[in-house]
């Protein structure tokens, strides 16, 4: 009866890790949406009232949800305290502490770090130009994410299942 | 009073280190010169000095602190706060005004298409006007500029670095708070620099009195109307008379009642009457009032004050 009950305990945690891996895959997804509708009222800001970094963090920040409005409106006051010596290394600190919270992924990081390096250098087009870049990766990320994900959950959980059975054959 | 952390915060790490451990007065620092591979200056009480490793003020070159090319890059990203992108038309002009009102001058290669500048670039020079907000210096004016509850057209003239702006600050707001004889009045500022009102996010960082409305960073002729229309103010107050298109909105302003209070780059009256800009108005008799500044003494200093026919009513020392 007992090993019945473990084995039960031990095929419905693995199951809960590959349900729970899937719905990450989903979660981040989301953040993914979520980065690219912020990034389109940065470039609003930008382009519509020519607002400096600083300015337009901060009214992005305020019209965002958890964790992103910590992570816009914390550069908005480093930008304002002026004690970096870039812009681009205010961006990766707050990238490295804010959205290491939220699912996504090295790659997912790395690529919106890269857009730090030329915000706030030269023209207002170069700007814009950067965003939309970004926003272009973004948007292809998105739809390769979107593509894989029914056939990575489906997977996941099959992986779930299977491995807590695995684990209770080799275990009785 | 200058806030001191404030302004050092625009300066590269080494010199803001340099401004910070110094002992000399901000109140009394008027600019701060930085040039790629040269000594760092100030002007300091109206006399150049140079600034050593430690914040030690000196008479000359030897063991001054010398600025480098990465330092004056550093301090265009603290300046413009990472962001020169929005300062894009400011610097074609060659200078950007900061939060306090304080203007930095630019200059390196100019950018040029046609026969327009489009831009500047490897800048190499900052040169800092620090702005000084100093109330009730306008005191010895006012009565010449308000008196029996009416303001008088007034154009002050004055030399660069003589504290026009200044003054007309001071004046602004002792007429928008209203003082002695005369009651508070609504006062329009159209400041297209950003040096009167030292604006951030649209409000005054400078004190411009309770009655003032201001249109920052908008070019003045298009302002003063702008004003009329919307905030119907009493008195109008510009800086820097530069063109005729300001002249011409001037001269809509006082057709409409509005009573201005402006500035001039100029010496004497006569040195302003010599200039085609502002002959017909002189000759008009457009500005009941002309205060004319020098340094003689002290910056600001009031050198005569003239009503309209030319006659002078105040003179230093008499």
């Amino acid at each position: 009866m007992l090993k019945i009950v473990g084995a039960i305990l031990v095929i419905a945690a693995t199951t809960g890790i590959g349900v729970t891996a899937g719905r990450d895959l989903k979660v981040r997804l989301d953040n993914l949406r979520y980065i690219k509708k912020l990034m389109l009222m940065l470039r609003g800001e930008i382009k519509y009232l020519k607002a400096p970094l600083g300015e337009a963090f901060f009214n992005v920040g305020n019209r965002a949800k958890a964790p992103f409005c910590e992570f816009f409106n914390k550069i908005a006051l480093e930008i304002e305290s002026l004690e970096s010596e870039s812009f681009y290394v205010i961006w990766c600190k707050y990238i490295d502490e804010e959205l290491n919270k939220i699912q996504l992924n090295k790659r997912d990081c790395l690529t919106l770090k890269r857009v730090g390096e030329h915000l706030g250098y030269m023209d207002k087009e170069m700007q814009l130009g950067m965003i939309d870049l970004y926003v272009e990766q973004l948007e292809e990320e998105i739809i390769i994410s979107k593509d894989s994900m029914q056939e990575k959950i489906r997977i996941y959980n099959c992986l779930g299942v299977v491995a807590g059975i695995f684990a209770v054959l080799i275990t009785i | 009073m200058i806030k001191k952390d404030e302004l050092v915060k625009i300066f590269p790490i080494e010199i803001r280190k340099i401004l910070i451990n110094s002992k000399f007065n901000f109140e009394l620092l008027q600019e701060v010169r930085l040039r790629v591979n040269g000594p760092l200056i100030v002007i300091y009480e109206g006399r150049e000095l140079f600034v050593g490793k430690g914040g030690v003020l000196l008479q000359n070159e030897s063991g001054s602190y010398i600025v480098s090319k990465d330092e004056v890059k550093e301090m265009l990203g603290y300046i413009s706060s990472y962001s020169l992108y929005a300062f894009e038309d400011e610097i074609k002009q060659g200078f950007i005004t900061i939060q306090g009102g304080h203007r930095i001058g630019i200059a390196g290669k100019t950018v040029v298409e046609g026969e327009a500048i489009t831009g500047l670039k490897y800048i190499s020079y900052i040169n800092v006007r620090i702005s000084h907000e100093i109330k009730g210096c306008a005191n010895k004016v006012i009565p010449y500029v308000a008196n029996n509850n009416v303001v008088h057209h007034c154009l002050i003239i004055s030399p660069p670095r003589c504290g026009k702006t200044t003054l007309l600050r001071d004046i602004i707001r002792q007429i928008s708070n209203g003082m002695n004889g005369v009651l508070g009045q609504t006062v329009g500022v159209v400041d297209e620099r950003s040096e009167i009102g030292g604006c951030y996010m649209g409000v005054a960082v400078n004190d411009l009195g309770i009655r003032t409305d201001v249109l920052d960073c908008c070019p003045k002729a298009k302002g003063m109307l702008m004003l009329i229309r919307s905030m119907s103010p009493r008195v109008i107050a510009i800086d820097e008379i530069g063109d005729y298109e300001d002249v011409k909105a001037i001269e809509a302003v006082i057709n409409c009642g509005c009573k201005l209070l402006a500035t001039v780059h100029g010496s004497s009256i006569e040195d302003i009457k010599n200039k085609p800009l502002l002959q017909k108005m002189i000759t008009e008799k457009i500005f009941e009032r002309y205060i004319v500044l020098n340094n003689n003494r002290q910056i600001g200093n009031i050198k005569e004050i003239f009503d309209e026919r030319g006659t002078i009513i105040y003179r230093e020392g008499a």
